[in-house]
């Protein structure tokens, strides 16, 4: 489109010699229109502006660029901005356990083990000695105590504004932590929790340099220093982040050279930069043109579980949303068929369970009535509570899958009977919507829930807990729900994360879901569905499973 | 012997006859005319004839053109490609007209007072125009539409923000050309007062470069409401909009082109024809012989 202004009073006076007439100039405004118009058309072509990094074929090292969501240039374990920045923390920190997702088995990282007393409330983890941070700084104790205290702490200075505090509600559970020595670390908590190693090992529990805390504050995220694979070395907000191969790490220097995280949100850029390599790898492949791609032999196209939950979050605060019955009718007119083959292409599964999706342990598909499409029975729970004619606001990210279900969404919310108002919203400031619970369209929120840490408790336990970001920000029903009954859910998650995994443990979660879809109903289901990893046919060597949770294990990729 | 007149033997085309109550249309200008008011003639009458409703879904999703039921095809949810197409030309066009109705008001207002008053207070208004005019449009747009979020009356206000400045420009020079002629010093000797000076003395003298402003605004207000919708601050889905429509079907650019081709070449024309109707009534008026 044109952007110079035409300002018709420069053009009453006649043209110097060799200077623009006024055709001219209206012919090259609208051939600028028309430049506008094969520019989008060269954007939807897959033709990217950005010259990018490119995976160096045939060479040692070199760089390894992944493709993401987004990127506002702040990477910090407590505050939440894209899933790429966090794949940029995963990539620079490391915590003291970590989950490979071959199996849903915490694994020593940082730490190289931990003892748990006989009552399960104190755990002692050993440090790995000799660990260099990217600061230059020597790991300790110290390091993972100021870590956790700014996840821990809701007023800690350094924490910035808008913290998301990933793993908080691990904290409302710790009594006390300390460092023992350098090399030990002692946490007790008030109540067993046999899932804290797992429960540490998510983007939130990532440790970060003491001496760099101390000297950025809340500006860390800006400097992120850790002692991961990769070092920090700069970031554009909203269109890269670059790392490199960090050689002092302690296992070992990575194979490439640097990792770029590069912003790409055009689903077709997506696709023409796989192809011709200017993105080595990305989960975020569009879900339309994955059969597209399994047909290029330029790039691979893996398989990967059904890992991730496609959602509906409810504000129960809200008064369009304050009866429960109308979010039950919400959650029975959803036609979730319709999002499986026209937002996810087919590319995931219809909701048999509830929360916890099928690849997990806890997945139980006698759960599967919670979400079937009933239109009669969801027009009549409207009528129950004379909601029929009542306007609600559902917002989606304008990217993905988010904007095609929003639209099947409002579709079966108007047949039911309800106006909505719906509002797509740029991925780059969705988050901080979500988050935001005075935001004036917090009411419908399409939302998907990845597993960063494989385990039935990540998923359910988050969302049904009346404490947690679900439970506070998002759906405020921790807020709205009576507290006494609120209590149900902290007492049975507590004990199903304490229970190993089998047909019990799953019992008491199908017991939780179930309760939660009755009585609560802030999270309608979807779909399940997995984040399809695509690489370029040169790169080997990445954890496809943890990629596909938007978990980031580079360390032994190759590009070559 | 009768004279059989050349003109008498050949059958009068609309163009000719356009020709004759209009004076001469370059083919160009005449082309742009007939699509601009198609255009206009679609947005407001289009969707009475069109049955199908632009938001209903429908098991049939990516039909191809020429589907039974379905003469331009489905799009990804199976909602009818001809009726967003037809349903669509209303946000697009409404909005062009709406922000520069309101952009012609506010600049034609400013700048009449600025012209008609001079000192400080031309100052005053001329600088302050200046200062929105050193933002470039789209980014004012952007700016403002993010504040006040997104849909058709935000777009609406960001676009006439942006656009008002060179309305008021435009007037405040034809105003100032204008004060120097007699018919005004005969208006202000006889004790008119300003008011009327300004807009039933020396407004209607201003309309021919007004006229083509407005024109030339219509195709920039439409770009600028294709190019937000495109990029998501425009009007929301699941309403159809050309600038929506373009940027949803860009996966299936590869599957579909006529999902993307289609809206696009719609914008592009009434873009394109808008400047070139503009650009007639600049010869129509001859604009540089007037000064």
């Amino acid at each position: 489109m044109p952007q110079e202004k035409f300002d018709p009073v420069s053009q009453l006076t006649p043209p110097a010699e060799g200077g623009l007439s006024r055709r001219t100039v209206i012919q090259t405004a609208g051939a600028l229109g028309l430049g506008a118009g094969v520019l989008a058309f060269l954007s939807a072509c897959g033709v990217s502006s950005s010259t990018g990094s490119t995976a160096v074929a045939g060479a040692k090292g070199g760089t390894l660029t992944l493709g993401v969501d987004a990127t506002a240039g702040v990477f910090d374990p407590a505050f939440y901005s894209s899933l790429g920045d966090w794949m940029v923390v995963d990539s620079v920190c490391r915590g003291l356990t970590k989950i490979t997702f071959d199996s849903n088995e915490p694994k020593p990282d940082l730490a190289t083990g931990w003892t748990i007393s006989d009552d399960g409330l104190t755990y002692v983890f050993s440090l790995r000695k000799n660990v260099k941070m990217h600061d230059g700084t020597i790991f300790s104790s110290a390091d993972v105590l100021r870590s956790y205290q700014r996840q821990f702490d809701p007023k800690d200075v350094t924490l910035p504004k808008g913290a998301s505090r990933q793993i908080a509600s691990v904290g409302l559970n710790v009594a006390s932590m300390t460092a023992t020595d350098a090399n030990t670390f002692t946490m007790v908590l008030k109540n067993k929790d046999m899932r804290l190693p797992a429960r540490l090992s998510d983007v939130g529990g990532r440790i970060i340099s003491a001496a760099a805390i101390e000297k950025y504050g809340a500006d860390i995220g800006k400097h992120l220093v850790g002692s991961g694979p990769f070092s920090f070395v700069s970031a554009t907000a909203g269109q890269q982040a670059v790392l490199a191969a960090f050689p002092g790490y302690w296992a070992g220097r990575p194979k490439i050279d640097r990792l770029v995280m590069q912003q790409v949100q055009d689903q077709s850029t997506i696709i023409s930069s796989l192809i011709s390599g200017d993105i080595s790898a990305t989960q975020f492949t569009p879900f339309s043109s994955v059969a597209q791609l399994k047909a290029n032999k330029a790039v691979t196209v893996y398989k990967t579980p059904d890992g991730a939950d496609a959602i509906l979050m409810m504000d129960t605060r809200k008064e369009s949303l304050k009866e429960l019955e109308v979010r039950q009718a919400i959650n029975l007119a959803i036609d979730r068929k319709a999002i499986l083959n026209k937002a996810f292409y087919g590319a995931g599964a219809v909701p048999k369970g509830y929360c916890i999706p099928p690849s997990q342990a806890g997945y139980d598909d006698s759960l599967a009535a919670i979400s079937v499409q009933n239109v009669a029975k969801a027009k009549a729970l409207l009528a129950k509570v004379g909601a029929v004619g009542r306007t609600v606001k559902l917002i989606s990210a304008s990217d993905s899958w988010h904007v095609t279900a929003a639209q099947i969404i409002a579709q079966n919310l108007t047949d039911i009977g309800l106006v909505v108002v719906s509002e797509s919203v740029s991925p780059a400031s969705y988050a901080g919507r979500l988050f935001n619970p005075a935001d004036a369209s917090h009411e419908l929120m399409i939302w998907e829930r990845n597993s960063y840490v494989p385990d039935p408790d990540n998923m359910i336990g988050s969302l049904a807990s009346p404490t947690s970001v679900y439970g506070n920000f998002l759906s405020g029903w921790g807020t709205t729900y009576p507290a006494d009954q609120a209590a149900f859910f902290a007492t049975a998650l507590a004990t199903a994360r304490n229970t190993k995994d089998g047909p019990d443990r799953t019992a008491q979660y199908t017991k939780i879901q179930q309760k939660f879809a009755d009585e609560v109903m802030v999270v309608a289901m979807l779909g399940n569905f997995t984040n399809p990893v695509v690489s370029s046919s040169k790169v080997k060597g990445i954890n496809v499973a943890a990629l596909s949770a938007h978990r980031c294990f580079m360390e032994m990729a190759t590009v070559n | 012997m009768r004279v059989t007149q050349p003109s008498d033997s050949v059958p009068l085309s609309l163009r000719s006859l356009a020709a004759r109550r209009f004076g001469a249309v370059s083919w160009v200008g005449f082309a742009a005319w007939i699509i601009v008011i198609a255009f206009l003639l679609l947005a407001v009458f289009g969707p009475l004839f069109i049955a199908t409703d632009p938001l209903r879904q429908t098991p049939g999703a990516l039909l191809p053109i020429g589907s039974p039921g379905h003469p331009l095809g489905t799009d990804n949810l199976g909602r009818d490609e001809l009726s967003r197409l037809v349903h669509g030309a209303r946000p697009l066009i409404g909005i062009a007209l709406l922000s520069t109705l309101f952009a012609a008001l506010i600049g034609t207002t400013i700048g009449l007072i600025a012209g008609y008053s001079g000192g400080w207070i031309d100052q005053l208004l001329m600088r302050t125009t200046d200062l929105v005019l050193a933002f470039p449009s789209l980014l004012l747009i952007i700016l403002l539409v993010s504040v006040t979020g997104a849909g058709p009356f935000p777009l609406v206000t960001g676009i006439t923000v942006a656009m008002a400045p060179s309305f008021a420009r435009l007037v405040r020079a034809l105003c100032a050309r204008e004060m120097a002629r007699d018919y005004v010093t005969s208006a202000t000797l006889a004790g008119t007062r300003a008011p009327r000076i300004m807009l039933v003395e020396i407004l209607p003298n201003l309309t021919g470069p007004l006229l083509v402003q407005v024109m030339t605004t219509i195709s920039v207000a439409a770009g600028f409401s294709a190019g937000m919708s495109y990029i998501g601050l425009g009007i929301q889905p699941p309403q159809p909009d050309w600038g929506y429509m373009v940027q949803a079907a860009q996966q299936f650019i590869y599957s579909q082109p006529s999902l993307i081709i289609l809206p696009a070449t719609c914008t592009l024309l009434f873009v394109v024809a808008c400047n070139f109707v503009g650009d007639d009534l600049r010869d129509r008026f001859d604009l540089r012989r007037d000064l």
